[in-house]
């Protein structure tokens, strides 16, 4: 025990977390040659394509400092604040963190908000100044930024760049100095912590756990608390690049789980793992549950693929139990699902999964967030549909949830940030200057205002030179109307939303305008209106197509011309069909790309 | 019943909105003309016994060919291919070569019975910005010496939708045409394709296209006057009095195999679809060389059916069901259960086993066909 050191990596998205993990690999050889490739760790095709992690990955290595072997575990974590859920499961089982801050950009908002997590678990934090191979790198000024937040020696923050490879040995060598081995009793009743599980098609369910007291041996019998099940421990070992089945796990190892789990429902991130006899009675406090930040409806393309979609959605949530979903049904759309979402960045994630995994075209409409409805009656109704809301007859009040945002910033871009966030009715909560001309301001808003066109908008007023995260703060009483959205007077439910009153008409507006743009011209006008009950609030026409006809068609024109009409009937397999209007996929989320 | 097309890869000057493969180095006619000769006796015998119905000459400008080079070719063709006694030869001539001595040695000296004239336009303003190299009289006095020489059988080319042509101007455009001794006329609405100057100037914001309306507008004004004339509009963009439908287009939209000869030129038969490069010089090379100058694919049956569809249905004849089901019974129950709802809005006319776009949607005919295509 006195030789293993947990540790995970931590920083603002793309500050370089994975391809310093790289370096780490590399330098104490536990991935070579061929097997390294830019961010090894990040091995979902999704995660390579984008250059994001997405989730937390686990490995072992290990170090030879003074004569002695160190076991190392590490676990690289996503930046994206969709997903700092997992930062927060990685740093239940470790005890030091490297917190990376990329030399060129500084200080960012989930550099704190990650910062704070590892100190609220007491983890040792080990400052790296990464991308120090970047001609524009500032290491005086950010140094600073750091002593500042961390209130650490200018002499403990390394300098290293996970391109060149400088500062590996150094940052490796503070992780045995300086990051506490595990504490914990071999001898007493065991504890498993389980902080992660995959799905793997061939062995099920694999939990992965840190041994926080006792020890585990291959064919224990052992029992999960939460559920209470039991299980035989069929296969333990450590997470290498594959796993590598061990005999034993010792107190303060990192290791999985095989035991012929098949339903990720049985395992519970943040559950205890023990023996069945002579285990401990208490349980490990676990972690609160992951809450869908963003609810919307999935639907096939093509109604008959619903069993399906179900099927594939099942499979998801195997290897990601923050996807929520339950049947629901849409008058424009069919048969589909109801899922609750982390943010959007994860909903896009799932459709593109969707798609690509499981060969399914999906449809997902306008994306809300969870609101309180509370009737007359004093029900309180959760609603994560529009057409959840009760009728304003037999409605009280609608609350919506609300979020503490933390945007930092560069001093100049204060004033058009400020006008951003109070014209999506922020309220100011504080701000103040960390170092130098860098500034956090808090803000108090409304969820909803920054599920749409938040991040777009923030991005472009500050030229890029503004982070932003949040955390939700609880339930705001709010003025809430629906939103319609009507084709050829057909209402279409899939297009509704919930939205401020005293948005209502700019949002109907600029809907209606954006549809418009979305919608293809077909063989008859199409009428676009936005309506509030029964009062229309806008229009707009898509003019019909008068001609759609090739000229000619001899010899080399025929597999052309039929290969141009394939190309043109499989795009508008990804069109839902509403009456007869055909409605293009991203139609549906208009209304995330409102200008 | 097969037939043959010959594209003639010369051109003495491109136009603006032309894509056909064409060169302006006339200096190698006759090495391609004697690489046209190996091609022809290569690739005679994938048609067996099968009868020729149709010659076509088509380019670039077959016009080019002087009389004793254009005999060689036929002299070849009739060697090793079986023609049959009232084959269809068309020839597309360019206005300007059409000279009172070539038209009569055309006619008397070589087997052509049918002469297609790329007249586009009766407006020198337009043919100048279409970069054509002949006036409009050159075009119809071509017509009128053609009728004079003894050719029965003229067809003409005409192009509607361009930038800057009004609708007074299409009708006297047709009502000249429609005067001249034509017995068929092709008449194509503008495209805009790569490779082209007119492409470029699109891209580049030089010129507009025209607003879909005024195409339409023009398009039913073509088929009105058209009609009037006593003109059957056979196929979207082809019109043809009683008798006289083109044997050579009829082929592409029936089926019918045909074998492509010359650069670019593109051959069916056996569900292959294949195609000669592009290139009069690479094709020279790779025929004198014994090297593969084509490419080729197999039509699947769903290519098939789709091809089907798309040519049936642009003709006014329209797609039996039988060759539908001829290519596979599940085709035949996938096209039964579409067609249900084109019947039902008026863009689908059924007549016992065919079925045909009605005329007022012919304008709109890729987005039905579309409908029906499987994928
Ligand atoms: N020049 C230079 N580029 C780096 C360095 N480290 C990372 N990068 C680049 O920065 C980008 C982001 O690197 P990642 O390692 O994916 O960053 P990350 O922090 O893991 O990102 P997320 O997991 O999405 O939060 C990539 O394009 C890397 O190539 C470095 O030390 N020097
Ligand atoms: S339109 Fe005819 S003459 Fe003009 S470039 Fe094309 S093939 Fe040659
Ligand atoms: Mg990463």
């Amino acid at each position: 025990m006195k030789h293993i050191r947990n540790f995970c990596i931590i920083a603002h998205i793309d500050h370089g977390k994975s391809t310093l993990a790289d370096r780490l690999l590399e330098y104490t050889k536990t991935v070579e040659g061929k097997q390294l490739q830019e961010q090894t760790l990040d091995d979902m095709d999704l995660e390579r394509e984008r250059g994001i992690t997405i989730k937390s990955h686990a490995i072992q290595m290990n170090y030879e400092k003074d004569d002695k072997k160190y076991t190392l575990n590490l676990i690289d974590t996503p930046g994206h604040v969709d997903f700092s859920y997992e930062v927060s499961r990685s740093i239940a089982a470790c005890e030091g963190a490297l917190l990376i801050i990329d030399a060129t950009q500084g200080i960012q908002a989930q550099t704190i908000s990650n910062l704070y997590q590892a100190i609220d678990h007491d983890l040792h934090i080990i400052p790296v100044l990464n991308k120090m191979d970047l001609p524009n790198a500032m290491p005086e000024e950010v140094e600073d930024q750091i002593i500042d937040l961390l209130g650490c020696d200018r002499e403990e923050i390394i300098r290293a760049s996970g391109k060149t490879g400088e500062g590996v040995f150094t940052i490796l060598d503070a992780i045995v100095d300086k990051i506490p081995a595990p504490q914990g009793d071999t001898e007493a009743p065991l504890q498993c912590l389980i902080f992660d599980s995959v799905f793997n098609s061939f062995r099920g369910i694999i939990a992965y756990f840190k041994v926080v007291n006792g020890e585990i041996r291959k064919g224990d019998l052992v029992k999960f608390f939460a559920t209470a099940k039991q299980y035989n421990a069929d296969e333990i070992g450590v997470l290498r690049l594959n796993l590598e089945p061990r005999e034993i796990l010792s107190t303060g190892d990192v290791g999985y789980i095989i035991s012929g789990i098949k339903t990720s429902k049985e395992v519970k991130v943040g559950d205890t793992i023990t023996h069945v006899k002579g285990g401990c009675n208490k349980a490990i406090e676990g972690f609160e549950e992951v809450k869908p930040m963003v609810f919307a409806g999935v639907y096939p393309i093509d109604s008959e693929d619903y069993e399906d979609l179900r099927a594939s959605m099942e499979k998801l949530q195997l290897n990601d139990a923050s996807l929520t979903f339950q049947p629901e049904s849409s008058a424009a759309l069919g048969f589909g699902f109801r899922c609750g979402f982390l943010g959007l960045l994860h909903m896009e994630i799932i459709q593109e999964r969707l798609d690509r995994e499981f060969d399914m075209n999906v449809i997902t409409t306008v994306p809300n967030v969870p609101y309180k409805a509370i009737t007359k009656k004093g029900e309180l109704i959760e609603v994560h549909m529009p057409s959840m809301l009760p009728e304003a007859t037999l409605l009280e009040h609608v609350e919506e949830p609300y979020i503490r945002a933390q945007v930092i910033t560069q001093s100049e871009y204060i004033g058009p940030i400020m006008t951003l966030c109070l014209g999506k009715r922020g309220e100011l909560v504080k701000q103040h200057f960390i170092a130098g001309n860098r500034v956090e301001i808090d803000f108090d808003m409304p969820l909803a205002e920054i599920v749409f066109d938040f991040y777009d908008k923030l991005k472009s007023i500050s030229k890029g030179y503004a982070s932003f995260d949040y955390y939700q703060t609880g339930f705001r009483e709010s003025k809430l109307v629906k939103l319609d959205i009507l084709l050829n007077s057909e209402p279409v439910d899939a297009l509704s939303t919930l939205t401020h009153v005293d948005n209502a008409q700019s949002f109907g507006r600029r809907m209606c305008e954006k549809l418009k743009e979305l919608i293809p011209r077909q063989q008859f006008d199409i009428a676009i209106q936005a309506a509030i009950g029964a009062k229309i609030i806008s229009r707009e026409t898509v003019k019909a197509v008068r001609k759609d006809v090739t000229a000619k068609c001899y010899g080399g024109d025929i597999s052309r011309k039929r290969k141009l009409l394939e190309k043109q009937k499989k795009g508008k397999k990804r069109m839902k069909q509403i009456g007869n209007v055909e409605v293009p996929q991203k139609a549906f989320l208009a209304i995330l790309k409102l200008d | 019943m097969a037939g043959i097309y010959i594209h003639v890869p010369f051109c003495k000057k491109r136009c603006n909105y032309c894509d056909f493969y064409k060169s302006t180095h006339l200096e190698l006619k006759t090495k391609f003309l004697n690489a046209l000769n190996i091609e022809i006796i290569k690739r005679f015998n994938v048609f067996n016994n099968n009868e020729i119905n149709s010659i076509y000459f088509g380019g670039g400008t077959p016009s080019v060919l002087n009389i004793v080079e254009l005999n060689k070719i036929f002299s070849c063709l009739y060697n090793h291919f079986k023609i049959s006694g009232n084959v269809e030869i068309t020839f597309e001539c360019n206005p300007d070569d059409f000279s009172n001595e070539y038209a009569k040695m055309l006619f008397n000296e070589t087997p052509v019975n049918r002469l297609s004239f790329g007249i586009q336009s009766i407006d020198n303003n337009t043919l100048q910005m279409m970069g054509r190299r002949h006036t409009a009289s050159d075009g119809i006095l071509a017509v009128e010496r053609a009728d004079k020489v003894g050719f029965k059988n003229i067809t003409a080319d005409l192009i509607y939708g361009l930038p800057g042509l009004g609708l007074v101007m299409w009708g006297k455009t047709l009502d000249v045409i429609l005067n001249l001794p034509i017995k068929h006329l092709s008449a194509y609405h503008l495209t805009f394709e790569k490779g082209t100057l007119f492409y470029d100037n699109l891209q580049n914001g030089l010129i507009d296209e025209i607003d879909d309306n005024v195409s339409l507008d023009q398009f039913q004004l073509l088929v009105e006057k058209t009609q009037l004339k006593n003109f059957n509009h056979y196929e979207i963009s082809n019109f043809a009095l009683p008798g006289y439908e083109s044997f050579h287009n009829s082929n592409y939209w029936t089926g019918e195999p045909y074998i492509g000869l010359g650069p670019s030129a593109h051959s069916f038969y056996n569900d292959i679809r294949q195609w000669n490069v592009s290139d009069v010089n690479v094709y020279i090379k790779k025929i004198i060389n014994g090297e593969c100058f084509f490419e080729s694919e197999l039509l699947s049956s769903t290519d098939r059916y789709n091809e089907l569809l798309m040519l049936g249905l642009r003709t006014s004849k329209g797609l039996s069901v039988n060759d539908i089901k001829k290519i596979d019974y599940k085709y035949y129950q996938f096209f039964i259960n579409q067609i249900e709802e084109l019947i039902k809005s008026g863009k689908i006319i059924n007549e016992g086993d065919y079925y045909k776009i009605s005329p007022s949607f012919k304008f709109v005919s890729d987005g039905i066909i579309e409908k029906l295509f499987l994928v």
